[in-house]
């Protein structure tokens, strides 16, 4: 069940890449927050039930519905639609997104005579969603889509952490307080200043500091 | 000792919080620079820990003696700016706060023992600092404080990944503490440490202003305040350093020190090349101090890359960096309070206009640039002395073309800033006696450094460099 | 026996009912109460009675490429496990055959298309030729990578999908039946890749094509696009039910699944919009996507010899 639950993991982020309306990034997100809900609840065994119900709550809770719910309070306060034609045409960037996740799956491959306890495709597919989100950071114009490929970084980089979750369990605990940090921090700044400053969320503003 | 360090930022925050007075702002500042001077001579004299997580040895310390020295001169120089300050008094109280808590985080970072602990702080200071470089409300302001918040907020993230990734290699033990760490590094599954090398090299450089993730450093540190930008440059960009250094080191003892060096390399000469790209355009001369500081980063990592003698070279280059960027920015502070601009251009005359701070200005120039008796001349010396005795002759010739364009893009703008007739307007008056008093010291402190070092200086370095 | 003839009467009359349960769904969406579920029994039998009218600036191949097309779409029908799991015929690598089977008859759709001389109709013939072109890479993938699992490479060995551990079953299923659900609206020219309502031509694909012929030829190609939506259906079908099953519950299963997908077309139809022109390449890659993830999972299970 946890392979299929990775996989379907991967195709979120397949979607992601490829598509321009930004409610549905936000969408994918809590999508994704709640496969890695369901992936920690199936995965974690029964030694240490106070940490499993706080990390499964926190996990639904911020990354299922607290982060998408302010992002989409950003995007509907601004009138923010869809994400304009970034530098490489949507139809390519699926194309590279794809790649990208062939290429973690070849990194399973190679994962799977090193030996950890959990599943290769962990790695491989939290490689690729980590890749495949600094791909959406660089590619894309607008400042929320931006964040949105950040926060699709950190759900890879949090099934990363689960991979290891048996043998060292405050790793996880320390991701849990970069998504803390990251969504209070950046959300914050970004719904208070940048909005009375910049109307349009237009990466496109943002050049005036340049040599 | 350490909880003094760490701990009175707190109570002196919560105590400005409180009385929201402008005078006791400055000083609050001023107290608890003595205090981190007094600490960390004491710590010097003999080592300590708290807890297990935080605890000197000879290379934290250092770090930790820069960041006193340094601290103490902005806080002096503080006093004057804050008279300068327009802002409401509520404002400038959060700039002290913030400034107190960014300085116990880097001193976290510096003192920290555990590779988990080390990455908390980092994060730590991305925080507190934000607000500082936020600080003037213009929408370039803005604009860079975004970018930083941004930028390293993705690096932060990265090292996360390389700090899981090193941990997957751990197998039976599973703690990351330094001493551990060093200890047990040939048990680490080399796999996993070679993998979690990059990624923390990219993390943390992104923090320590190393290219190709330098992007935000030169908007950052030219649109803060700049006592604030001093303390960016001296400290921050160290304690990053500082964090790759240890794991360097980790590298070092598993029989793959010379992947981690030829990275090092690569990163330190691609930050020499950007610099070297930049600097003789920039149109800001703070923007100019910042690539500067991203050109003497990217020396320091060459020197860790190329080991041996390179090692002390790098560590001697650390502390004098700091202290001469640190004047460099206090000075362009009083430029900008005179001349009202930050550019290059409409500044004429420095010498003619303010003595103080146009004798300074070169001064401070001269030593950045490594001209002798200043230290830096002495460590980007015996780097290349290195290179030589390593026989990487072709690497030598690089770093001195480089190192010429970069002095060469610099000099251009500094000199055409202190000759000529004054351009700034009638009535601007001169720099008082705290606004170039802490930038005098740091240069004499430096001159006896290159003149004649102490053998207990000396030492110290050395100590510094053998734990590497 | 009893199979044969089960599967020679599901192959004619089966195609026209699935589309009658299409129309049927999109009238309960539209809150009407919709023709008949055997209406497009009526239309075809009122089409074979009428005479066709064909235009004298074609040549012979208007007038036989709706017959060659509805040809070709039966034949293929020959290879794919229909009710039972039973097939008329298989040998190894057949799904080539049935793939390029149905290009065939797309070929002839596509050239009688453009021998009427109007410029719509090959605006319609261009665009069908590149998505179907599309859909091609994945199709094979798919059904490759399943034939290497399974070590068989015919339809109906490759549908067997019992030798495989349950933890990848799963994911095959799943993703194989999204992957051909795709090529299904690709092919079978459903929204969002086509809307078979539109009566604007320069938002037609597949409409555009037919738009000339009238009477039998017509019907023809109402019954070919039809069977190809339902043969498409039955590898969805197989796919997911399992093989040990009694024939009579297979049977059942299969006919429901179709009904399901039947209802899923209409749904899609009444909920979504057509994507823009220039969206339905990147619509259609998400396909290749998916069977590249596909074949990645199995190759990954065999050869790396993962838990």
């Amino acid at each position: 069940m946890i392979p299929f639950l990775i996989i379907l993991f991967s195709l979120t982020m397949l979607y992601l890449g490829a598509t321009s309306r930004v409610e549905a990034y936000i969408k994918t997100l809590a999508l994704q927050g709640v496969i890695l809900f369901f992936i920690i609840l199936l995965d974690y065994g029964t030694e240490n039930i106070p940490n499993l119900i706080f990390l499964s709550a926190e996990t639904l809770a911020v990354k299922g519905v607290l982060i998408p719910l302010v992002l989409m309070n950003v995007v509907r306060k601004n009138d923010i639609k869809r994400e304009i034609e970034p530098n490489i045409p949507f139809f390519f960037s699926l194309i590279i997104t794809s790649s990208i996740l062939a290429w973690g799956f070849y990194i399973s491959w190679l994962m799977s005579d090193v030996a950890i306890s959990a599943h290769p495709f962990f790695f491989g597919v939290s490689i690729s969603t980590i890749v495949t989100g600094l791909f959406i950071i660089i590619t894309r114009k607008k400042i929320i889509t931006h964040i949105m490929g950040f926060m699709a970084m950190e759900n890879g980089i949090f099934l990363l952490t689960l991979a290891i979750a048996k043998e060292m369990p405050f790793i996880v605990a320390i991701g849990v307080l970069l998504d803390i940090f990251i969504a209070v921090y950046l959300l914050g700044f970004l719904v208070n200043k940048i909005q009375d400053a910049f109307a349009g969320v237009h990466i496109g503003t943002l050049t005036k500091l340049k040599d | 000792m350490i909880e003094i360090i760490l701990f009175t930022p707190l109570i002196l925050a919560a105590a400005v919080y409180l009385l929201n007075k402008k005078n006791f702002n400055a000083v609050s500042l001023f107290i608890y620079s003595l205090l981190l001077l007094f600490s960390s001579v004491n710590l010097y004299l003999e080592p300590g820990s708290f807890t297990s997580y935080f605890k000197t040895d000879n290379l934290s310390i250092i770090f930790l003696i820069i960041l006193a020295l340094l601290f103490s001169g902005v806080s002096i120089y503080n006093f004057s700016y804050m008279k300068h300050d327009r802002s409401s008094v509520k404002r400038q109280s959060f700039y002290t706060i913030n400034i107190l808590l960014f300085t116990a985080s880097v001193a976290g970072v510096i003192l920290s023992s555990h590779l988990a602990m080390l990455w908390v702080f980092i994060e730590a200071t991305t925080l507190s600092s934000a607000y500082l470089i936020y600080y003037h409300r213009t929408p370039t302001a803005i604009e860079a404080t975004w970018k930083y918040l941004f930028i390293c907020s993705v690096g932060i993230a990265i090292a996360f990944v390389g700090i899981t990734l090193l941990s997957m290699g751990l197998g039976g033990f599973d703690s990351l503490y330094f001493d551990e760490l060093a200890q047990k590094a040939e048990k680490i599954d080399p796999f996993w440490l070679k993998l979690s090398f990059p990624f923390i090299l990219a993390g943390f450089g992104t923090k320590a202003g190393l290219a190709p993730v330098h992007a935000w450093l030169p908007d950052a540190h030219s649109e803060s305040p700049s006592p604030v930008s001093a303390i960016l440059s001296g400290t921050l960009l160290n304690a990053a350093l500082l964090g790759i250094l240890r794991v360097v080191k980790v590298m070092e003892l598993a029989e793959m020190g010379d992947y981690a060096r030829t990275l090092l390399l690569a990163a330190g000469f691609l930050s020499l090349f950007v610099t070297a790209v930049y600097i003789g355009v920039v149109k800001n001369y703070k923007r100019m101090l910042a690539y500067s500081s991203i050109e003497n980063m990217g020396i320091i990592a060459i020197g860790v890359g190329i080991g041996g003698a390179g090692l002390f070279a790098a560590v001697f280059h650390l502390t004098a960096h700091s202290l001469t960027k640190a004047s460099f920015f206090l000075t362009s502070g009083n430029i900008l309070h005179r001349y009202g601009t930050a550019e290059i251009a409409p500044v004429r005359g420095l010498l003619k206009g303010d003595a103080a701070t146009g004798w300074l200005w070169i001064f401070t120039f001269a030593a950045i640039i490594g001209l002798p008796p200043f230290p830096i001349f002495i460590s980007e010396f015996l780097i290349i002395k290195a290179m030589f005795t390593k026989g990487m002759y072709g690497t030598a010739l690089i770093f001195f073309i480089l190192l010429t364009v970069i002095m060469a893009g610099m000099a251009k703008n500094v000199l055409r800033m202190c000759f000529g007739e004054d351009s700034a307007a009638p009535g601007s008056g001169k720099s008082k006696i705290l606004e170039w008093l802490p930038q005098l010291i740091f240069m004499l402190l430096l001159l006896t450094a290159g003149l004649c070092l102490p053998d207990a200086v000396r030492a110290a370095f050395e100590a510094a460099a053998s734990v590497l | 026996m009893i199979g044969t003839i089960a599967n020679i009467l599901f192959i004619i009359l089966f195609p026209l009912f699935f589309t009658g349960c299409i129309n049927r769904t999109k009238s309960f969406w539209g809150g009407r109460q919709g023709p008949s579920l055997f209406q497009p029994y009526r239309d075809f039998v009122k089409l074979l009675k009428k005479g066709a009218v064909i235009s004298r600036t074609t040549s012979f191949i208007f007038a036989m490429a709706p017959s060659v097309t509805a040809a070709s779409v039966v034949s293929a029908a020959l290879f794919v496990p229909l009710l039972g799991k039973t097939s008329f015929m298989s040998f190894d690598i057949d799904f080539v055959l049935f793939a390029y089977m149905l290009a065939a008859g797309k070929f002839f759709t596509i050239i009688g298309a453009m021998d009427t001389g109007s410029s719509f109709e090959g605006m319609g013939a261009s665009r069908e030729a590149a998505f179907s072109a599309l859909v091609e890479p994945g199709f094979f993938i798919i059904l490759g990578s399943l034939a290497f699992i399974v070590n068989a490479s015919s339809f109906s060995e490759i549908m067997n999908l019992s030798s495989v551990s349950p933890d990848l079953r799963i994911i095959i299923t799943v993703l194989s039946s999204i992957a051909l659900f795709i090529m299904l609206l690709a092919e079978g020219c459903r929204v969002p890749v086509d809307d078979p309502n539109t009566h604007l031509e320069l938002t037609m694909i597949h409409e555009v094509m037919v738009l000339d012929n009238s009477g039998p030829d017509l019907a023809f190609i109402m019954y070919a696009s039809a069977l190809k939506m339902v043969l498409i259906g039955s590898l969805i079908a197989n796919i997911i039910i399992p093989a040990d099953l009694h024939p009579l519950i297979s049977a059942a299963a299969f006919i429901s699944i179709h009904l399901t997908i039947a209802a899923l077309i209409g749904t899609i139809e009444s909920l979504l919009a057509r994507l823009r022109m220039t969206h339905i390449p990147q619509f259609i890659l998400y396909m290749n996507s998916i069977a590249m993830v596909i074949s990645a999972v199995i190759v990954l299970y065999v050869s790396g010899g993962l838990r």
